[in-house]
């Protein structure tokens, strides 16, 4: 895939594997639109995408997304992708958590792409042309202790993209989704506990490949025509298909490790 | 496991599975609590049920009401040994048709009412040490289709939601079952919402032609009696269950599969 001269939207830019992935965009010569809260954040992204874009919005004010998509559209005329990257993670046991809880993580991981898909696809459509691209999770593909509400929105977002593909690919659209293990990001800081307060915000996790290493990943697989790209090269990785040719084991491996962070083991 | 003497709760019990479901309980020596919005719907599948049973409609999505509900479910029972998470509403709109407010409804319906009623029902079973909650997903909740972004949403959702629970209470002796069904001869087609929000109406002949719900719930009986985490249900080898093993060995395989039945529904 040539991303030369693409209009290209992401949201989440302000860090993590959003910002990383927008610059290595930017680098393949695409122009960025970066969305996200953190303004200034953004602003420092946009210093490292030549000729990019900012557009900064709060993903859950559902309201407000008309204007906004009115807004991108406008930049260049087109949007040729979107990334329907922002998302929050959770830790939290099922016993501790709120049940707003699992409204707060369908409305920013699942409802708040789901709309923004939803008002972008029509141009799109018009055109004959477009790609869809959603970040999920290993989450969204095999259920994990201290997730339960994060499973669900990504099980469902999953859901509904592969869903959305089914329906559109025969008009030229495409729809990708992208599965990461570990990556080096704040998304682990900033996971909700079971009152939707972040855990440790600011912190950058220890665990995985760095977010450049992802954007690469990323890249390739897109540059491929993956409809999933799963992105990581830990141990983790390997789950996916081990739930794919073995499920059980991975139900029992996970009920193992539910068990240890229930009783303080780890 | 062992049905005779249990009590099971099942939502949704007045029509298709959820009916089956009773009947088959009921002949497996199970004590019943049948849920449901429609009160007389209810009583007439009670009447068929050589069990004792417990009548306790409900409207799914009232939340508020659900502690007071579950309460009175295990007051009534002296506790609730299995609870069958049935109740659910399906899809026939393509997304591009499909009003923002039919997500959410969808959402509403298939996920968050189970989620509540679960998470409410789940402390006195984990305090007694046994227990098992069964999730009726679909085949949608693992294959995304189309005409059913929504509802392959809310089922995906209910199935990662189902998993994750499964590895954390499981050490407490309570199991978590998904069952994933295929086509079955009920009215879900029929009661499914459209674009708009209103309801379908007709049946679809794929639904038509499944399999019978006394069927259906003795595939779940009998994966249940076996303890299987991950229960599919449909006729053997028909086109919608190869989907589930086509996903598993071959998911690229499966999107081309999926994205080619596209063309066949667009306007």
């Amino acid at each position: 895939m040539n991303l030369d001269g693409k209009t290209i939207w992401m949201t989440g830019a302000s860090s993590g594997i959003g910002r990383a992935l927008a610059i290595a965009m930017a680098a393949a010569g695409a122009r960025l639109i970066l969305s996200g809260r953190n303004e200034s954040a953004l602003a420092d992204v946009a210093a490292a995408c030549p000729g990019s874009h900012v557009l900064p919005f709060d993903v859950t004010d559902l309201d407000a997304l008309p204007g906004i998509v009115a807004a991108a559209e406008a930049v260049s005329g087109r949007i040729d992708m979107l990334v329907n990257n922002a998302g929050i993670a959770q830790r939290s046991l099922v016993r501790d958590t709120d049940f707003q809880v699992y409204r707060t993580f369908m409305e920013v991981d699942y409802f708040a792409p789901l709309r923004l898909t939803q008002l972008v696809l029509p141009a799109m459509r018009a055109r004959g042309d477009g790609h869809i691209v959603a970040v999920a999770s290993l989450s969204g593909r095999f259920g994990n202790p201290s997730a339960s509400a994060y499973c669900g929105a990504k099980f469902a977002l999953i859901g509904f993209f592969e869903a959305l593909r089914s329906e559109v690919a025969h008009e030229g659209l495409k729809v990708t989704v992208i599965t990461p293990g570990f990556i080096r990001t704040e998304i682990a800081g900033r996971a909700l506990d079971g009152n939707g307060k972040p855990i440790a915000p600011g912190t950058i996790g220890e665990r995985g490949i760095s977010p450049e290493e992802c954007a690469v990943d990323i890249l390739a697989g897109l540059a491929a025509g993956k409809r999933e790209i799963a992105v990581g090269r830990g141990p983790e990785m390997a789950l996916l298909d081990l739930n794919r040719s073995n499920p059980d084991q991975v139900f029992d491996m996970m009920a193992s490790l539910g068990e240890a962070i229930a009783t303080g083991k780890m | 496991m062992d049905f005779t003497g249990k009590t099971i709760w099942i939502t949704g019990a007045s029509s298709g599975i959820g009916e089956g479901l009773a009947l088959a309980f009921a002949r497996a020596g199970a004590r019943l609590v049948l849920s449901g919005r429609r009160a007389e719907a209810l009583a007439e599948v009670a009447g068929r049920c050589q069990a004792q049973t417990l009548l306790l409609p409900f409207e799914a999505t009232d939340l508020a009401i659900l502690p007071e509900v579950v309460a009175e479910a295990e007051a009534k029972t002296g506790g609730i040994d299995i609870l069958v998470n049935n109740a659910g509403i399906s899809q026939r709109s393509l997304a591009l048709d499909t009003d923002f407010d039919v997500y959410r409804r969808i959402m509403e319906v298939d996920f968050f009412a189970p989620l509540r009623l679960t998470q409410l029902a789940l402390p006195a079973m984990v305090r007694r040490g046994s227990g098992a909650i069964v999730n009726n997903a679909s085949v949608a909740g693992k294959v995304g289709s189309p005409l059913r972004t929504a509802y392959c949403a809310a089922k995906h959702a209910m199935v990662g939601w189902s998993d994750s629970l499964r590895s954390e209470i499981r050490q407490y002796g309570v199991s978590v079952h998904v069952v994933t069904p295929g086509f079955v001869a009920t009215g879900i087609a029929a009661n499914a919402l459209k674009g708009d929000g209103s309801v379908n109406g007709p049946s679809d002949d794929p639904v038509n032609a499944g399999i019978g719900i006394d069927e259906a719930a003795m595939q779940i009986l009998d994966a249940l009696a076996s303890d299987t985490p991950e229960i599919p249900v449909g006729r053997p080898g028909a086109p919608e269950m190869q989907l589930l093993d086509l996903m598993r060995a071959d998911p690229r395989q499966l999107f081309e599969v999926m994205a080619n039945m596209a063309p066949k529904v667009a306007r």
